[in-house]
């Protein structure tokens, strides 16, 4: 399929790709609930579709296919290889009950050991080669395997080395597998393994629930413009802390909320001692707040709490959209453990089984969260992402939503970046907060203007341009000393600015005036 | 720098630091069913957004502004509506409009196929078939079956001039009077006519095939009791990769795609076949040892291979000739090769920086020097500045014949695990930047080396002749480019001709097969272009090599095995031992929590 339709085809294949990517990522499907395809051979050259008839038409997003004889009873196997679940899948066949086989180990002597790339012909019209990793993703058993249908009529083996040379191997008999090796010309019966057989059950669907503990790879810090009302109705921002923070986000129609926040209250003590801040916030739109004030009471919350901003709530989601591949749905109640910077070390979806240890998490190593953050037990070999990585992608991430909050994620990733990286990210910062400076200055903000020329300067000390610009503004707001100093560095800084100069002069003949 | 790099730039530190590391973490589990509250925002993000708690009445995010312009395509609002309508009358027979067709399920067809526990009854257009009530015709059709079967229909494509018409796939599955599993495939051409909605004026049946087998499937599930000895076998592999992308961050690697493969091999020597299971960053490959019982234990964290990289294809294969089966794994940093001690416990040996993010992986010595070689195909070409998801960071142009996707790696294999990059020197840079899924080996020609098939997305595929150790593309001599989006590459024989075929997976996709016809897409399309982008949603293709080998034929369309659906796998396998290779697809695409498809 190929998306969008305007006119330049390849930005508007970019865009369709991204618009569907962006739906994909937000629950939708994209040729989703397809039944696995199985078509019989027919012998004449056509095959009949038997998806349904063989079993094999699971409604999986399949991915890769193991062909091998699992149970060695004389017929192929399969195991699955799935996107949904059950990611994994194994199909037992029970041909051989009906229909003759044969099959054999190679081992190469001259050629490869394993022998891959070997073809075995057990008639003149039965031919199989030796692979290792075909279709996708996919490898099977090293066994090559012949059904021989009803009444088998077996030749001598033949076997193609890699390499170019045919080797017979005689006296071989249907129902039974053989070692072949290079140069013996014998084949070597292989005993049959017996076992008993295991039972069959078609996989009953699970549901697990939408809790979940997620220990970040690195301390994330928060967007700046995170906003709550306190109980008064007044807005906060959050302030950094000693040790550090849960923030709890609930709703007073949420009864797992309600069981949360009781059992949260008994855990109070033992958090405030180790220094630990508990802010509780409420997800209630404020004219349903009543509720929220009546359950606080009847809990004797003893506490400040809360209520979370909207427009807080709805960054937080694109937060989330930009920390998980498939943006989760928000839900309470859900705990941020956040350290002492407000930098989040973990988030709890559901109620909390125990008490979080905000410190042990806040002082983990980088390595020790590497491997604290995976679901199950395993081992990296690689480095942890660095946390300037994830900050710039959070920054790009919100670039276009929250403009702000993107200056303050390049800031952290300059600070955690290798040095040539933060001089690129410095100079970003620079052309940002110039450009902050300009729509400030447009709109008559002069206080914010002025700020944000004084943060570029901060990151581009060496600017002329900034100089001269930020020279200029004040000029003309008749700050004309500030100004003078400031075109005089710009100045310095690019003699040649035919420009700067003519503004120094003016600036310096006002001031000239009694 | 994109994680990625300083992934490859760590390699040194990981080759001395795999061997020590212990597995630590311990499994951090969902504990229980809670109730939790989904919030829903009102509508997309931006200033002055409103957010409230999704009572009863609450929407969902509208994507409105940002949804995909299939909304302007009135056939694919059609298209629904068909399917709708076909599926309510055939469940209903007799709510369909009085109107007098040709039989849909005919009553004399002879068997084009039998064995002792299958028959196939083949149905092709030849004289006019009685003509008898709609409702008559569907009941006919559905009492084939003792219980009302399973239905789907898809329409896969549509005529707007100067009739509205439409081509319909109707699969009908489940119990026959006997007890017998069957199932039914039919095409049909419908007419209809355009009112307020649309009005169904005939049916004419174009294909039918009904096959009929045993009362039990060929196949039967042993998952469950195979995996039972595993003690979390239950929360990794009963859960989709969507559950687990919403709960591993974009940081821990691990997208939505869930491409991540498997690999079969005798990994301790005891002559039972065991599994490598690849999956995605933060959750563990596992190694499942087969036990005498047939069981499986989990062995990958003493065997020390239960790698939390994002791994996608691996391989179990003896790289020192030393009797054991070695691994290689295709992570998000490199291609990792660890050797086997010949128990099944195995040591990291290195890796190759130069593939970074390959995909499907597949061995053979081309060189014939005795030792195997592997080669990796790497899908997407270089995003460094990006983590590189999706088509996000870089877009196959043009469509149908993209050449800006990934370099493939042939890595020679020099002994004692050391490994080059000697893509070059054996002629395989030659149209080496395509989006490359999977590559298959067959001596072609049976000269004793190993040539190459390798199948592109977005595009022509490449088919590598070794002559003496350097390749040669000569997929387009031997009519073997198949431009499509492929997936997945197969070697069989499947007309037992000795030469060696090709099943190629390929996308068949209803939805593109409906669009890319319609003239509001093909307005604006050159014919080539048009063409092209056609024939990416046809689906699998079946080539059939001519008498020397070397040359192939399609007979995709003769041997009726083009529809796989969004193909992934797509194998070669004598499942019914009768010696003729049937074919298994696995296949679909992103399934996800909400029901519209894309």
């Amino acid at each position: 399929m190929s998306p969008g339709s305007s006119k330049a085809p390849t930005a508007s294949y970019a865009n369709g790709w991204e618009q569907i990517m962006h739906q994909v990522t937000h629950g939708h499907s994209w040729s989703g609930q397809e039944r696995n395809v199985c078509y019989l051979n027919k012998g004449d050259g056509t095959f009949a579709n038997t998806s349904f008839v063989s079993g094999l038409d699971h409604q999986d997003d399949g991915r890769a296919i193991g062909l091998v004889d699992w149970d060695r009873d004389g017929d192929l196997d399969v195991w699955l290889r799935n996107r949904t679940a059950p990611r994994l899948r194994l199909m037992r066949n029970d041909q051989a009950q009906v229909a003759s086989w044969i099959s054999f180990t190679l081992e190469g002597v001259q050629c490869n050991r394993d022998a891959i790339g070997a073809v075995v012909q057990a008639s003149h019209t039965l031919t199989k080669s030796l692979r290792a990793g075909e279709f996708f993703m996919s490898q099977g058993s090293k066994s090559i395997h012949f059904g021989l249908g009803q009444n088998p009529s077996i030749e001598p083996i033949r076997v193609l080395w890699p390499g170019g040379d045919w080797e017979t191997f005689p006296n071989v008999k249907p129902n039974q597998r053989y070692h072949l090796r290079q140069g013996t010309g014998k084949a070597t019966p292989q005993n049959a393994l017996e076992s008993p057989v295991v039972p069959t059950a078609p996989l009953e669907p699970v549901t697990f629930g939408s809790q979940a503990t997620i220990i970040l790879p690195v301390k994330l810090p928060l967007f700046p413009s995170f906003r709550y009302r306190d109980q008064a109705l007044q807005l906060k921002t959050l302030q950094p802390s000693t040790k550090g923070r849960l923030v709890v986000l609930w709703s007073s129609t949420c009864l797992t909320c309600q069981k949360e926040l009781q059992k949260l209250s008994l855990d109070l003590d033992q958090y405030t001692q180790a220094g630990i801040k508990v802010l509780t916030l409420a997800t209630d739109p404020l004219e349903s707040s009543a509720d929220s004030y009546t359950l606080m009471d009847k809990l004797a919350w003893p506490l400040p709490w809360g209520f979370v901003d909207q427009t807080t709530l709805a960054k937080f989601e694109k937060w989330q959209q930009t920390l998980f591949d498939r943006a989760p749905t928000l839900t309470v109640p859900l705990t941020l453990v956040l350290d002492a910077e407000n930098k989040v070390l973990a988030l709890h979806r559901g109620p909390l089984a125990n008490p979080v240890d905000v410190t042990a998490l806040a002082n983990l190593t980088a390595a020790e969260r590497h491997a604290a953050s995976p679901p199950f037990a395993g081992r990296w070999f690689t480095n942890p992402v660095p946390p300037a990585y994830v900050y710039e992608d959070f920054a790009r991430q919100f670039e276009a939503h929250a403009p702000d909050d993107t200056l303050f994620y390049l800031e952290h990733a300059a600070m955690a970046a290798t040095p040539e990286k933060r001089a690129s990210l410095h100079s970003e910062l620079a052309t940002k907060h110039e450009q902050f400076a300009k729509a400030h200055a447009e709109s008559q903000r002069i206080n914010e203007a002025t700020k944000s020329f004084e943060k570029a300067l901060s990151f581009a000390p060496n600017s002329a341009q900034l100089y001269h610009n930020y020279g200029i503004f004040l000029a003309e707001l008749g700050q004309l000393e500030t100004a003078q100093q400031l075109l005089t560095r710009a100045q310095q800084l690019a003699p040649q600015s035919a420009a700067t100069t003519q503004a120094l002069d003016l600036v310096q003949a006002q001031l000239a005036k009694p | 720098m994109s994680a990625r790099l300083l992934a490859l730039i760590a390699l040194t530190a990981l080759l001395c630091q795999c061997r020590e590391q212990s597995s630590t973490g311990e499994s951090k589990q969902p504990e229980r069913e809670t109730e939790l509250i989904p919030l829903k925002a009102t509508k997309a993000l931006g200033s002055g957004t409103t957010v409230q708690i999704g009572k009863a009445g609450g929407t969902e995010i509208s994507l409105s502004q940002e949804e995909i312009q299939t909304k302007d395509w009135a056939t694919e609002e059609w298209s629904s509506e068909m399917a709708r309508f076909l599926k309510k009358i055939l469940s209903e027979p007799k709510s369909s409009p009085a109107i007098t067709i040709g039989e849909l399920a005919p009553a004399r067809i002879e068997a084009s196929y039998q064995d002792e526990r299958t028959t196939v009854l083949r149905w092709a257009p030849k004289s006019p078939l009685p003509q008898i009530s709609l409702s008559k015709a569907l009941s006919n059709l559905t009492g084939r079956f003792k219980e009302p079967p399973r239905t789907s229909i898809k329409p896969i494509s549509i005529e707007t001039q100067p009739d509205l018409i439409s081509q319909v796939m109707i699969e009908l599955a489940g119990i026959a009077d006997n007890d017998a599993q069957r199932e039914i495939h039919a095409t049909w051409t419908c007419s209809w006519k355009r009112n307020a909605s649309l009005e169904l004026k005939n049916i004419t049946l174009e294909a039918y095939e009904e096959t009929t087998s045993t009362t039990a499937p060929w196949f039967s599930e042993i998952t469950e009791a195979t995996l039972a000895p595993v003690p979390d076998a239950k929360i990794l592999t009963l859960t989709d990769i969507e559950y687990w992308t919403q709960r591993i961050t974009r940081y821990g690697d691990l997208f939505q795609t869930g491409h991540h493969g498997l690999a079969v091999g005798d990994v301790n020597g005891d002559g039972r076949d065991d599994l490598y299971v690849c999956d995605g960053g933060s959750l563990p490959n596992r190694l499942y040892i087969q036990q005498v019982d047939r069981t499986v234990r989990d062995t990958s964290a003493k065997a020390g291979v239960d790698f939390l990289e994002d791994s996608r294809g691996a391989l179990l294969v003896d790289l020192d000739n030393d009797g054991d089966q070695d691994l290689v794994v295709a992570t998000v940093a490199i291609v990792i090769i660890a050797e086997n001690d010949g128990q099944g416990n195995f040591t990291l040996r290195g890796g190759h920086p130069g593939v970074a993010y390959s995909g499907s992986l597949s061995a053979a010595d081309p060189d014939l020097d005795g030792d195997l070689d592997l080669y990796a195909c790497v899908y997407e070409g270089s995003t460094l500045e990006r983590s590189g998801r999706g088509f996000q960071s870089n877009t196959p142009t043009p469509f149908h014949d993209a050449s800006n996707g990934g370099r493939n790696v042939l890595l020679e294999n020099l002994g004692n695990f050391e490994f080059a990059d000697a893509t070059a020197r054996f002629g395989l840079d030659e149209n080496n930047s395509r989006w490359s899924f999977s590559a298959a080996w067959e001596d072609l020609d049976r000269d004793g080396d190993p040539d190459l098939y390798v199948a592109n997305d977005f595009g022509r595929n490449n088919l590598y002749r070794n002559d003496n150790g350097h390749f040669v593309d000569i997929a387009k001599e031997a009519g073997a480019e198949d431009m499509a989006a492929g997936m997945s590459a197969a070697w069989g024989d499947f007309n037992r001709d000795t030469k060696p075929d090709l099943y190629i997976g390929n996308m068949f996709s209803s939805a593109g097969r409906r669009i890319s016809r319609q003239q509001a897409f093909a307005g604006e399309r050159d014919a080539k272009t048009l063409n092209g982008t056609q024939r990416m949603a046809k689906g699998n293709t079946l080539f059939a090599a001519n008498p020397t080998g070397t040359a192939f034929n399609d007979a995709s369309d003769t041997a009726g095995v083009t529809m796989g659906r969004w193909a992934w796998s797509s194998a070669f396998a004598d499942l019914n031992n009768d010696g003729w290779e049937d074919l298994l697809i696995a296949n679909g695409y992103l399934t996800n929590q909400r029901e519209d498809d894309l």
